[in-house]
């Protein structure tokens, strides 16, 4: 009996341990029993976007005619390109998904994404506003050969979003909105001034201004790319040049633009840093209380706004971003795209075809999720009633984004340069850090650090 | 014990003790070899390929060890802020600790509180105890700048300082040394009491007990300690992913932070599984250096010439 229950008890614990070698019940390629296809959805959305795009996945499944159900998988944006390398080297890609904009490119031409274009010539029942020349530019990831790995379906553009109330108490003229002639980077830091108060309600520059007990900033602003490239390309200087072979990141004109963004943090306290940025609470929620009056994102932060109810010209508005010299702005998407080890292209290809058509598909547009990408959306009247005819999208909305979308934002240069990633965000703002804590000048700390030198490998020049 | 050598064969007994003792350590064995030596001599066979997880691989010969040491920007950067943080761990801990272990070795009350109350942030989740140091660590509200205040000292960045952020963490890690200390305290217990005796009688402080008596006697576990600290300072990771990101300024950017970032961010598994792998090899090398080092300053009692 005893010598019974031993070899029981040791093959209990042998299954078990195989029990880890067991594949992940993969929901890709399964065909359930009613004939519908399930496809499998993988996104970075969260907030306001992830609700929305529930929303639109619910919607899909009930009204689809082709039997397609899609399941939808939601990854935090820091774990998500490792979750799509383990899924893509695991054999069990997701049918279609998110793919990050610096990368899109790069794994279409590995052949890890689908070419869209033979659908797009092919498609019969592709609505008439789906032609590939009716998306906005930047909203395709089309290369020079023609081939489209992705469909970019919220462009984004980066605003800067103020609280009326902090500038009606100051006293204060609210930031201009006309997107051609905004305000100078100096009659916003003027403004800045005005609105940080410190706890005893002294302002920066005041006798008795002090810097580590600030109640109310004046303003926020990304230390990120792509969102603070308008600062740079408004001073005419990029990090690169134009093929996109040379770094020219510790040029005057760059310099100039990250020592202006380092002395609002350090110089004048009217900006808080970003060590101190990860300390408070969200950006949306310190704009809604007042504790900063200005900030810098893109348009997709209007989402938040909406879903914690405030709208556009009520408490909040929307501006252009401030500039050095030309106006100037970034228009990205990240991709939606096909992944070529799919085994149900054309059922995501039903989807992904819904996805991008506004028209089926409102609230993304309606909840400021996203920005419409086909041009048609800008000039009739009728279509732009449906996006942009609700609460949410009051104030200066219309004055200040359908111009920067149509006339002034060019392609975010992040989606088309190779090696972005290792270059600008591993390489150069580690360096960027010194310039924001305010231990180096701009200057000093890009040269010293010789990154022009140190990226030498890595500048191979653009994908388009 | 049966003596199994009788005429080189084997009674059936010993012969189905030991049918029996292989079948229970089978899943242990099979363990280790598919999930850790089989692994390990993939990962070996990667690091000289170029791979990226969705195209096959391509051979490269040694080029990813090449790219290592010489065009790497940030690899000798790497290889200096975790060395730095090694040199300044390793003593921090186990100094600690011992200090911890000969207070909790006195006659005081409440001794197994206070023992517990040590080992338990040894036992918090890393992750978690990351978060909590961020908040600690807060530069406007967080505990240490408000006790600073308090006592009317500036407010210090800590981890977003580049000169601060290794000395912090390594104050972090000091707070955990509760399992070390516990080590400690069980070493402490098997010291003669008579020596102590004969220092009194001989004449001498607790300075002199302390010194000649306690170190030399406890040195086989200090060996203990210093190695098994230092092979995990060496691999220090947690920390850095979630508190700093390898920030500011690149002043925390461990090596296997470097190798994560590598093999997950910028999908170069090949030049990771290098790394991965010149890591074992630094740290066989250092582990070596100090066994060699013991014969010098570690004392084993039972070496003693009566």
């Amino acid at each position: 009996m005893k010598k019974f229950l031993c070899i029981l008890l040791s093959g209990a614990v042998a299954i078990s341990l195989l029990s880890g070698c067991s594949k992940q019940d993969s929901t890709s390629g399964c065909v359930s029993k009613g004939g519908t296809t399930t496809i499998k959805f993988t996104s970075w959305a969260g907030g306001g976007e992830k609700d929305a795009l529930q929303k639109a996945i619910n919607n899909f499944n009930s009204t689809n005619k082709e039997h397609v159900e899609v399941k939808a998988d939601f990854t935090d944006f820091n774990d998500y390109s490792t979750k799509i390398d383990t899924l893509v080297a695991g054999g069990t890609p997701p049918d279609i998904g998110y793919v990050d904009e610096t990368l899109a490119f790069e794994w279409g031409s590995k052949g890890t994404l689908k070419d869209l274009d033979p659908y797009f010539q092919t498609d019969a029942s592709l609505p008439q506003a789906m032609n590939i020349d009716n998306f906005v530019p930047g909203s395709l990831f089309k290369n020079n050969e023609g081939k489209i790995y992705g469909i970019g379906l919220g462009p984004e553009i980066i605003l800067m979003f103020y609280n009326k109330k902090s500038f009606q108490d100051a006293g204060i003229a609210e930031p201009a909105s006309d997107p051609k002639h905004p305000w100078t980077w100096d009659q916003m830091l003027a403004a800045a001034k005005k609105l940080t108060t410190d706890q005893n309600g002294k302002h920066p520059g005041d006798s008795g201004f002090n810097k580590n007990k600030i109640k109310t900033y004046g303003i926020q602003i990304p230390t990120g790319n792509p969102q603070m490239l308008p600062f740079v390309l408004s001073n005419d200087a990029f990090y690169f040049s134009n093929d996109g072979k040379q770094l020219t990141a510790a040029s005057d004109g760059c310099t100039q633009v990250f020592q202006a963004m380092g002395d609002l943090m350090n110089k004048y306290s009217v900006a808080p840093s970003p060590a101190l940025t990860k300390t408070m609470p969200a950006g949306t929620t310190m704009l809604e209380n007042g504790q900063i009056s200005m900030m810098v994102d893109g348009q997709y932060t209007l989402a938040t706004f909406g879903a914690d109810g405030f709208n556009l010209g009520d408490k909040i508005d929307v501006a252009p971003v401030p500039i050095f010299k030309t106006p100037e702005n970034v228009l990205w998407s990240c991709s939606v795209s096909i992944f070529a080890g799919s085994k149900n292209q054309d059922a995501a290809w039903s989807f992904l075809k819904y996805l991008a058509d506004p028209e089926t598909n409102i609230q993304m547009y309606q909840t400021g999720t996203w920005v419409a990408p086909l041009k048609s959306w800008y000039t009739d009247p009728s279509l732009i009633q449906k996006w942009v005819g609700n609460p949410l999208h009051g104030g200066n909305y219309q004055k200040v984004v359908f111009p920067i979308v149509t006339d002034i934002a060019q392609l975010s240069p992040h989606t088309y340069i190779k090696n972005w990633n290792q270059i600008i965000t591993q390489q150069v703002a580690p360096v960027l850090d010194q310039v924001w804590n305010g231990t180096a000048t701009a200057k000093d700390a890009l040269e010293k650090a010789n990154v022009e030198k140190t990226a030498q490998p890595l500048l191979e020049g653009t994908w388009q | 014990m049966k003596n199994l050598s009788r005429a080189g064969s084997m009674s059936r007994l010993d012969k189905n003790n030991l049918k029996w003792g292989y079948f229970f350590i089978a899943p242990a064995v099979l363990g280790i070899l598919i999930f850790i030596l089989g692994p390990m001599l993939f990962s070996f066979y990667v690091s000289f390929t170029d791979w990226d997880m969705m195209n096959p691989m391509q051979w490269q010969g040694i080029k990813n060890y090449k790219t290592m040491f010489t065009t790497d920007p940030l690899y000798w950067k790497s290889l200096r802020v975790t060395f730095y943080f090694t040199l300044l761990n390793v003593p921090a801990v186990n100094i600690f600790a011992l200090f911890l272990a000969c207070l909790l070795n006195t006659k005081v009350k409440g001794k197994s509180v206070f023992r517990t109350a040590f080992y338990i942030p040894s036992i918090v989740p890393i992750v978690a105890n990351s978060a909590l140091w961020m908040f600690i660590f807060n530069p406007t509200n967080g505990l240490l700048n408000s006790c600073l205040e308090f006592f009317g000292a500036d407010p210090q960045k800590w981890i977003g300082d580049e000169n601060q952020v290794i000395p912090s963490i390594v104050i972090m890690s000091a707070w955990g040394a509760g399992s070390t200390m516990i080590i400690y305290l069980a070493g402490l217990q098997g010291v003669p009491k008579q020596l102590y005796e004969a220092v009194d009688i001989d004449g001498g402080n607790l300075f002199t007990k302390f010194l000649h008596i306690t170190l030399p006697i406890l040195s086989p576990i200090v060996f203990f300690n210093v190695i098994t600290s230092m092979i995990g300072s060496l691999q220090v990771f947690t920390q850095g992913y979630i508190m700093t990101q390898g920030g500011p300024n690149n002043a925390s950017l461990f090596y296997v932070l470097l190798l994560y970032r590598e093999a997950f961010t910028n999908n170069r598994m090949g030049y990771a599984c290098a790394m991965a792998w010149i890591l074992f090899v630094f740290i066989a090398l250092l582990t070596a250096c100090v066994f060699k080092s013991s014969n010098l300053w570690v004392f084993y009692e039972n070496e003693v010439q009566k």
